[in-house]
């Protein structure tokens, strides 16, 4: 079982309704193959206005194929949303906190792909539930730092069994609209299970300037740390390819001035609290590029999904940390 | 005269000038000021658009689509590809740059007009997140019978996704291949 949690639609009364967000999220770490995935349902803007869209991505990089998958969009009333689920066509994601379980599927036939994941939750949710700012708007976070996966992916024919695969949950809600003043760095780095999971977030406006102190927090040996502050330092080095794939497609071609963000090739993030200390060091392998729109007013957002391996050493509850694993660093502005 | 997604079976194959037909009906009923900034972008300018094995001419009459599948006529620009680049750009496997450097996108005219063209393909793209009957075409062209997958399997592009800063090779011989290197054409 995880604590308890659902989405947060807003009550009809609710002026900022048209602002509605709530996303449930999974990344997928492969540890054999190498592939790092994510599954993200959504939902944006207000339930009662035709125009609001729920929007399900599917992406899955595998290493010596590149992107596969695809993103999917529809009505509210087309899909299929429940207490904590949304189900389109192509793309559901459903989470049972009594069992503490993320179900995920994609199908995508068109492009090849097709993901079922059933991950297991390792250790206790963490959950921000008062409203962080985000831009104007603000959110809220629950996130699930280490699941256990059983499923599989199939990229053009080839099979990846995904036993063995680690993966991570959240769910954010709030209210903001994507093309305003706001932006955020966030990443997840896995080790091989009992190996540490490590999530990072900071909060920027959209030139990437920090406009909360970052935090970081370390799952180790059964116990969870958390850095904030100034303590928690992220550093970018050199240059990655572009994205080798925009979703939906319509709007990477819109704006196609953002094709190439220049996004890192490598990100080192340090903390250091005077008793324990981690560094992560990051390559990224490839991005991917998802232009998000508002569905009742003008505005875009960008996020980079950054895939790839990482190596951690520090020290951490007592845990001399030296590990591997696979990791994404997700950049939005 | 009316377009109505409903009255077009979703079994049924559709023609070019149709979608034409189904995108600026679906535009001026959801976003009516974008499609006056169509018609204005476009003012008394024609073009023929080719997809695939068909073409149409389209212009605007008195504020009115008129889209013209029989004679050629004299046009301000033309534009061509087929439905596996459309379908390629729709699921972000080629931009635009790189789909008109690999020669599976084609504009021409002045460059007024050819950036008109484009203008106009931006409003329709710029409306669609916010409008759920252009989406609808789109998931119409979609699912058409006739611009299946199958039919027409995705392709790689061979252009480079960097923006360097002088013009790689498939960009030169573009700009060559229109004269618009210094020194004109070859």
């Amino acid at each position: 079982m995880i604590r308890p949690d659902t989405l947060r639609p807003p009550a009809p009364s609710d002026p900022t309704a048209e602002a509605y967000k709530d996303w449930l999220h999974l990344n997928v770490f492969d540890h054999v193959s190498g592939a790092v995935g994510l599954v993200n349902v959504s939902l944006s803007g207000a339930p009662d206005d035709p125009r609001s869209r729920a929007v399900g991505t599917a992406l899955l990089h595998v290493p010596g194929h590149g992107w596969a998958g695809n993103l999917e969009a529809q009505g509210f009333d087309d899909a299929q949303i429940g207490q904590s689920a949304i189900a389109l066509e192509r793309v559901a994601l459903a989470v049972d906190h009594a069992s503490g379980t993320v179900t995920a599927s994609a199908r995508f036939p068109d492009d090849g792909f097709a993901l079922e994941a059933r991950a297991n939750s390792l250790v206790p949710a963490l959950a921000v539930e008062e409203p962080l700012p985000l831009g104007p708007g603000w959110f809220s976070w629950y996130a699930v730092g280490r699941l256990a996966v059983a499923g599989e992916a199939r990229v053009d024919g080839q099979v990846l069994p995904l036993s063995g695969a680690s993966a991570y949950h959240d769910h954010n809600w709030g209210r903001w609209h994507w093309g305003d003043d706001l932006g955020w760095d966030w990443g997840a780095f896995l080790a091989p299970d009992p190996g540490p999971a490590v999530i990072l977030i900071r909060l920027t406006d959209r030139d990437r300037k920090a406009t909360l102190p970052p935090a970081l927090v370390v799952h180790v040996d059964g116990g969870r740390r958390t850095f904030s502050g100034p303590g928690v330092a992220l550093e970018e080095h050199g240059r990655l390819a572009p994205p080798a794939r925009g979703v939906p497609g319509s709007l990477a071609s819109l704006h196609s001035d953002r094709g190439d963000p220049g996004l890192p090739s490598l990100v080192r993030v340090t903390a250091d609290d005077g008793v324990d200390r981690i560094e992560i060091e990051f390559r990224a392998h490839a991005a991917a590029q998802l232009v998000t729109a508002e569905p009742m007013r003008r505005g875009y957002g960008f996020i980079h999904e950054l895939a790839g391996e990482f190596r951690c050493e520090g020290q951490v509850a007592g845990v001399a940390l030296a590990s591997d694993g696979l990791g994404v660093v997700e950049r939005a502005a | 005269m009316g377009w109505e997604l409903s009255s077009a079976p979703l079994d049924e194959c559709l023609g070019l000038g149709e979608y034409i037909r189904l995108l600026v009906a679906a535009l001026g009923s959801s976003d009516p000021a974008a499609l006056s900034r169509l018609r204005e972008v476009v003012g008394e300018r024609s073009a023929r658009i080719a997809l695939d094995e068909e073409s149409v001419d389209v212009w605007f009459e008195g504020g009115e689509l008129v889209v013209q599948e029989e004679a050629p006529r004299e046009v301000s620009g033309t534009g061509g590809t087929d439905t596996a680049t459309v379908l390629d750009l729709m699921d972000g496997y080629v931009r635009p740059r790189e789909a008109i450097l690999d020669g599976r996108l084609d504009a021409t005219g002045t460059v007024e007009d050819v950036n008109r063209m484009f203008v106009a393909i931006e409003i329709l793209l710029d409306a669609a997140p916010r409008s759920p009957a252009l989406q609808k075409v789109a998931r119409r062209f979609r699912n058409d019978p006739c611009r299946s997958r199958a039919e027409h399997p995705r392709r790689d592009t061979s252009a480079a996704r960097t923006y360097p800063s002088r013009p790689g090779p498939g960009e030169e011989s573009v700009l060559r291949r229109l004269g618009l290197l210094p020194g004109g054409p070859p």
